[in-house]
């Protein structure tokens, strides 16, 4: 044990811990500039303001209006909605389980994309590889084949909550159309993705998918009872077209790829926006109050 | 420092604390997703032709030979009783290099070897590579391009 021998208060002045070096150099600059930290605090508060523009905690109705319409993904909802439009069972956010499941279907499809070769040498043993040599590709297939067919069951089911709510009348007629459209572009963006794998199923189906077009003569064989019109198949022009082809092949599986790929999602993004749109325009969702008992 | 940066409002309540953690762990959860997808990217498999390829018996190739397998991008040729494999590739910048009458001439950037690969002119700053060469059971030889040897590094008939 060791004697204090002398009074602590005769102690000359104990020094302050070490700064670390950090702290001298947050000194230093201080000394030399001191509107520096005052800076980069504003300079943080204003990349903030430039990005986001409402606070991040909004108290007031004010705020929690200003914080929708100033957000990019927020914007799209009105900044005041009745209570029956946020009940579950009104609408089961069928409308929005469609949409979500598109950019689910956008994004894994560009990422498969990667991989998949339209070929018909290629595409079959690629959709292979996709499974079981490429890293999480088993899994990207997945989520896009059954975000597809949950798809077409989500605007299918969105179709019977519209039509069940009445929300297909007058103003909301045309929104009506542009969701028929919709609802067919699915179809369609289904039945082109369907031969993509290039396996036997697929083939047999677009063949038997493209024969059924090939039979669509009616138009063509009424049109033929008029003197002077000409007989031609209008089937077996949509089936042509359809493959590029008399039979399913090369021809026809780059008409469906670029039709899958690029053309068909282009058209569907747009029509997705304007029924976005409309639906604000349209006076919001549907409501009990608008149709009288 | 603080997390809300409302200049009118500067206080992290508990409610806003907790709020924040939770986008903050589910914000990190999705970066490590998005960052370990990244494996998705790394090709696997790979499409090309195989390193390993045969290039028949050695009697086909006669002392001073110089034959090109175009699609390996590989020279073979035969001095006296040794064969070896020239890679094709420059060691430039990979182009294809085609054999000249001084030995191989790069069509990109002017680099020049010598007919065994030793590089006589920049901006080549390498030798081409040499690859293995092996005896298979049913008596053709074998270049493996996966096998990158020195420059003179011969097989030897017997």
């Amino acid at each position: 044990m060791s004697v204090q021998t002398t009074d602590p208060k005769e102690d000359p002045p104990k020094h302050e811990p070490k700064a670390s070096a950090w702290q001298r150099l947050n000194r230093a600059v201080y000394r030399q500039a001191p509107e520096v930290f005052d800076n980069v605090k504003q300079l943080a508060y204003n990349l903030y303001k430039s990005i986001f523009r409402t606070t991040a905690f909004p108290k007031t109705e004010r705020e929690r209006s200003e914080a929708f319409f100033n957000s990019f993904l927020l914007h799209i909802q009105p900044a005041k909605i009745d209570k029956h439009a946020l009940k579950f069972n009104y609408t089961f956010g069928l409308g929005l389980i469609s949409f979500y499941l598109f950019l689910l279907l956008t994004v894994s499809g560009i990422l498969l994309m990667f991989f998949y070769v339209p070929s018909v040498e290629q595409a079959y043993n690629r959709m292979l590889d996709l499974r079981s040599a490429v890293s999480y590709g088993m899994i990207l297939r997945g989520i896009h084949f059954w975000s597809a067919n949950c798809m077409i069951g989500a605007v299918f089911f969105h179709m019977c909550r519209v039509f069940y709510t009445g929300a297909y009348k007058p103003p909301r007629e045309f929104n009506w159309v542009i969701g028929v459209l919709l609802f067919v572009l699915t179809l369609i963006l289904g039945f082109t993705g369907y031969l993509l794998p290039w396996d036997q199923l697929a083939f047999w189906a677009i063949t038997v998918g493209a024969n059924i077009a090939g039979k669509a003569d009616y138009v063509s064989d009424h049109l033929a009872l008029i003197p002077g019109v000409p007989n031609f198949h209008l089937g077996i022009i949509m089936k042509n077209m359809l493959l590029g082809g008399d039979t399913v092949g090369q021809e026809g599986l780059i008409r469906f790829y670029v039709l899958h790929v690029a053309l068909l999602p282009t058209v569907l993004f747009f029509l997705i926006v304007i029924h976005f749109w409309r639906i604000r325009k349209d006076g919001g969702i549907s409501s009990p109050k608008e149709s009288p008992e | 420092m603080t997390i809300n940066f409302d200049k009118e409002k500067q206080e992290l309540t508990r409610r806003n604390f907790v709020s924040l953690a939770g986008w903050s762990f589910l914000g990190a959860g999705i970066l490590g997703s998005a960052g370990l997808f990244g494996r998705f990217f790394v090709p696997n498999v790979r499409y090309g032709p195989p390193s390993k390829f045969s290039i028949g018996k050695p009697q086909n190739y006669p002392d001073g030979a110089q034959q090109t397998f175009v699609d390996q991008k590989v020279s073979v040729i035969r001095h006296g009783e040794k064969i070896g494999a020239i890679s094709l590739v420059c060691k430039h910048l990979g182009c294809t290099v085609a054999p000249s009458s001084t030995g191989y001439d790069c069509p990109c950037h002017g680099s020049k070897y010598d007919a065994i690969g030793q590089v006589t002119h920049g901006p080549a700053q390498a030798n081409l590579d040499w690859f293995g060469v092996s005896l298979l059971p049913s008596g053709d030889l074998q270049v493996d391009k996966s096998e990158i040897e020195p420059v003179e590094s011969y097989y030897i008939v017997k």
